[in-house]
Parts: structure tokens; C-alpha cells; sequence
């Protein structure tokens, strides 16, 4: 059985209590808590620029891999285009925890759905309300997530591009850019969007979102020269197994693009060499 | 009235694997005036029949709009079914405001059938004792749902419940082809307004004050006919003959099946509740 005397000295010489003459012995000293609950007052891993841009019959998102702590590029291979459905990817500029929150939140939306199985699926725009929804209830609470969201897709009402702000605010447009890119990219982008009256080819979109990322890594300085993008059309779900992604590349100088360029031929052709070398031993 | 053993409770099973509340609670549904749900191609048509409690009353609504897309007519007790339409407008709304779409039937439907099966499972609850038929358009197209007091829910071409709706299923089911290819909305008002009129009473004839309709489909947002308008689509029908469906329907509106006869006092053979030989 405990013994409460022995339990209740053991307490008194190791509280406050013993220490602080001026209570009485009946008397327990209460310390009040610390205000506990403290909101984000900043990001820590932060993530850079997203850019976004509608063509002909589809729609690109291009973001860079790096994570930073502060303009310290901590992180070197974020991959934070996420593939929500197949025909939504979603991203963020900001804390990267809170993008982590976010993509399983909407990842546990997802299978709730594919668990209905009632050949309804998430849409962009319904996506895009969801998260509008989403970071204005947080920003009420006076506990924001800490970034900026850019969701793009394709279906039956073609593509949409959408962006929310960390406040909750919201738009849909043909051109999407956030944190630096807002001011550096948006401008570009938009220029070429106009200037291919509304209607440009998949490459051209495609060429516009490299060319602000190489801005952005050149001026922001807070980007990585390694950039994934996205593209959605409706070739996206008339074959479901299709990979929206394309290939990762890298601005290089043309220098090095020479030398890569030499090597590679190098290779190619020892490579070749070798195939037939060994094909006449055979 | 019917008693019998195994009735004192929702949760009170039959040896014959019965619930006997909930079977009453079915029972409700053919209290309450005739209504119909037909739908093609491009639209859902809901149409009842309206009843007024006294000479001095005026007739009582069928047709509860829930959303711009949905509607749903109801038979039995209306009190219970007004409960459930504020829930389903809740849901309705809830689903809108999150994700800027309207709600997929389907999704509706669940979630109030879910709500409806969990009063047949617990002691302190009874079942809704009200059928509806709900009418709906979203990205699959039209939609007719039925669901009955004991939560069940089905997905229907046609469908009538109510008193002596048989007469309307039987009318539906004959015409079934017909109606599901029906080119035009006026075609299948038609269809709709044939198979309420053969479950109307005998000395009832529709008219536009006893009548209710509804209609939603293809860029047609969920709308319930003016009197005015229920009177064009009637004068096509009611100077047609009356079919003679009496004959063939009104066998739920005899007096409602016998009481399940449970034999009271014998003990369950487990060979015949298993169901296996």
C-alpha cells in the first residue's frame, strides 16, 4: 500500500512549496501556466515561387525543389507538385510542414471518396473552394497556414488554374504566380498570354514557365535551378495511367551545356563503339 | 389492432427474422395520398397528389424543393418528412458551401438513408414513418430515388408510392420503355399525370388545385408548376379516357396486409430462421 506521509515529504521537499516561507503550511503555491498556445509568427522550412499558366487545351504549374531555412537553402530535392487525383495537382509557396498538413488532409479526402465509389471525383474547383474554405477558417482562428496555394487541373469544363492566399483570399485566373513570382513572373506571364491571344501551344506555355523560373532563380535567389512541371489536358484522363509529369531540367550555362552536351555524345558513342565491338566478337 | 408478440419494440425480431415496427412504419407510407416520379433523358418529374384535411382547408404541400437541382415529393407522415428535408437541405447547402458545386444525388442520398436506418436500430427511436421519391439532376444526368421507412433506397426508372399506387406502377411498368425514350418534358408530364390519375380515388379528378408538379433536368433549375401551368399539362390528359386501372390497383388500399402471423406461442426451429435445408 502507498504510505501518504512518506509520498506527501517527498512532495513538500521538492516543491516550491517548502521553499517559500511565506505560506502558511496548509497552503500550496499555484503557479499559473504559461499561455500554452502560440500561433506560427513565421514559416520555418520555407518553399519558393510557384507559376502557373493556361494554354490551348490545358493547363501547366512549374515549381522549383528546394526548401529553405531562411535564404539558407536547406533542402535540395522538395518534390511539392502533388498529384491529388488524375486531373488535379496542388502546391504551395510557404512552410513546407504546413503543406505536408495540408496534402494529408486533402490525401484523406481523396480515399474518403474512392471509398464511396459513386464515379463522382474531387474537382479542381471544388478543390479550390475546399482550400478557400480551409485557410479562412485558420486565418479566423488567428492560426493561419503559413502559405500560399496554387491549384491547377483539367476536366469536363477545361482547365482551371486557381490560387489561395494564406488569408483565405481567392481567384481563378489564366495566370498564377506566388510568393516573388508574384511580381516578377506574373507580369511575364501574362505578357506572353496576351501576346499568344489566350491560345498558346503546350510548348510555349511550357517555355514561359521555364523562362520565369530562370528569372526567379537569377533575381529571388530563393529558388533551385531544378524545377518540376505539371500539365494537364485532356489527355490527362482519357488515359489515367498517364504521367502529368515532365522530366525534371536544370538552367545551365551554356558552357556547361556544351560540355554535358559533349559528354553525353561521348558516351553515346562509346556506347555504340562498345555495341558493335561486341557484336564482332560474338 | 395487429398485435402480436414480437412487435412491442423496433428491436424486437420476429422468429421469423421480421421487424414488425419497422413493417408498420411501411405502412405509413400507403396513409398518404399517391405521388410519382418518372424520368428521361433530360429531365426528372416529380407529381402528386394533394389532399386537403377539411373542405375549409386548403391543400396540403407534397413537393418540398431541397436545392436547385433537387426535389422531393413525399407520402405519409408529413411531420417526419419535414424533418428530413431540413436535414437535407443542411447537406445540400453544407456541400456548397465547402466545394462550390452542387451535391451528386447519390452523395444526398446515402447520407439521409444512413441517418434513416439508425431509428430502426435503436430502442429509443422509431422509424421515419414516411416514404419519399426524390428527383434529381447532376453530372450522370437524372435521377429518381426512392426511400422507405426502413431505410432502404432504391434507384428507380418510375416509381409511385403513396395510396393505391399500385395502380401508377402498373401504369409505369407498362409504359416504362415509352416513358425512359419520351422525346419531349410534355411527353413525359403526361406519362406522369396518366399514372397519378389511376391512383387517384374514385370520386376524385385531378385538378390543378389537388395537383402538384415539379420538374428538374438539363439547364432547367428545380421548379414546381404554377396552378396555371398544371392545368395546361391536365386538360391534355383529362380529356383522354380514363384508363381502367381500377381493377388491376387499389390492392393496398384494402386494409392493410394481414398482421404478420407469427405462430406466438411455439419456439423458433432454427432450421427454418437459419434458412438452410
Amino acid at each position: 500500500m502507498l504510505n501518504i506521509s512518506d509520498a506527501m515529504t517527498s512532495f513538500e521537499r521538492n516543491s516550491i512549496r517548502s521553499n517559500d516561507s511565506t505560506l502558511e503550511d496548509h497552503q500550496v503555491k499555484i503557479i499559473k501556466a504559461p499561455d500554452f498556445l502560440t500561433r506560427t509568427l513565421y514559416p520555418m522550412t520555407t518553399t519558393a515561387s510557384v507559376v502557373g499558366i493556361k494554354f490551348n487545351n490545358g493547363v501547366a504549374i512549374a515549381a522549383d525543389v528546394g526548401g529553405y531555412y531562411g535564404s539558407l537553402n536547406r533542402f535540395k530535392s522538395l518534390d511539392r507538385l502533388y498529384k491529388v487525383n488524375n486531373n488535379i495537382v496542388m502546391t504551395t509557396t510557404g512552410d513546407y510542414a504546413d503543406f505536408q498538413y495540408m496534402r494529408e488532409l486533402i490525401q484523406q479526402k481523396v480515399i474518403s471518396e474512392e471509398i464511396l465509389d459513386d464515379s463522382f471525383s474531387l474537382k479542381a474547383f471544388s478543390l479550390h473552394t475546399w482550400l478557400t474554405r480551409l485557410m479562412y477558417n485558420r486565418r479566423s482562428k488567428f492560426d493561419p497556414l503559413w502559405n500560399n496555394v496554387i491549384v491547377a487541373g483539367y476536366d469536363n469544363n477545361g482547365p482551371f488554374l486557381g490560387i489561395v492566399d494564406k488569408l483565405g483570399m481567392s481567384y481563378e485566373d489564366s495566370c498564377v504566380a506566388t510568393g516573388m513570382g508574384g511580381y516578377l513572373a506574373t507580369p511575364l506571364l501574362r505578357d506572353v498570354f496576351e501576346r499568344g491571344k489566350g491560345n498558346l501551344t503546350k510548348q510555349e506555355a511550357h517555355a514561359a514557365l521555364q523562362k520565369c523560373m530562370e528569372i526567379l532563380y537569377y533575381r529571388d535567389t530563393q529558388s533551385l535551378p531544378k524545377v518540376n512541371i505539371y500539365d494537364f489536358g485532356p489527355w490527362s484522363f482519357t488515359n489515367c495511367f498517364n504521367k502529368n509529369k515532365i522530366e525534371p531540367f536544370r538552367f545551365l550555362s551554356d558552357e556547361l551545356y556544351l560540355y554535358y552536351s559533349a559528354k553525353q555524345f561521348l558516351l553515346a558513342l562509346l556506347y555504340l563503339f562498345n555495341f558493335f565491338f561486341r557484336q564482332a566478337v560474338d | 389492432m395487429f398485435r402480436n408478440q414480437y412487435d412491442s419494440d423496433v428491436t424486437v425480431w420476429s422468429p421469423q427474422g421480421r421487424l414488425h415496427q419497422v413493417e408498420y412504419a411501411m405502412e405509413a407510407v400507403k396513409l398518404g395520398a399517391a405521388t410519382v416520379g418518372v424520368k428521361n433523358k433530360q429531365y426528372a418529374v416529380l407529381v402528386a397528389l394533394k389532399r386537403a384535411s377539411s373542405e375549409l382547408s386548403a391543400h396540403q404541400k407534397k413537393i418540398i424543393p431541397l436545392d436547385n437541382h433537387i426535389g422531393m415529393s413525399i407520402s405519409g407522415l408529413t411531420a417526419d418528412a419535414r424533418i428530413l428535408s431540413r436535414q437535407m437541405r443542411s447537406e445540400c447547402l453544407s456541400y456548397s458551401y465547402s466545394y462550390g458545386t452542387e451535391i451528386p444525388i447519390i452523395r444526398l442520398m446515402n447520407k439521409i438513408s444512413n441517418m434513416m436506418q439508425s431509428s430502426t436500430q435503436r430502442y429509443d427511436r422509431r422509424p421515419y414513418g414516411v416514404g419519399l421519391l426524390v428527383a434529381g439532376f447532376d453530372a450522370d444526368g437524372p435521377h429518381i430515388f426512392q426511400i422507405c421507412p426502413s431505410a432502404n433506397l432504391y434507384e428507380c426508372r418510375s416509381m409511385a408510392i403513396g395510396a393505391r399506387s399500385q395502380s401508377a406502377r402498373t401504369y409505369l411498368e407498362k409504359h416504362l420503355a415509352d416513358i425512359g425514350n419520351s422525346g419531349t418534358l410534355t411527353d413525359l408530364l403526361k406519362h406522369a399525370l396518366r399514372a397519378l390519375r389511376d391512383s387517384s380515388p374514385n370520386d376524385t379528378e385531378l385538378s390543378s388545385k389537388n395537383v402538384a408538379i415539379a420538374v428538374v433536368g438539363k439547364d432547367t433549375p428545380l421548379k414546381e408548376l404554377s396552378e396555371a401551368d398544371t392545368q395546361t399539362y391536365l386538360d391534355m390528359i383529362l380529356s383522354e379516357e380514363r384508363r381502367s386501372g381500377d381493377t388491376a390497383g387499389g390492392s393496398d388500399d384494402a386494409p392493410p396486409p394481414p398482421p404478420p402471423s407469427d405462430p406466438p406461442a411455439q419456439d423458433p426451429t432454427p432450421v427454418v430462421a437459419m434458412e438452410t435445408q
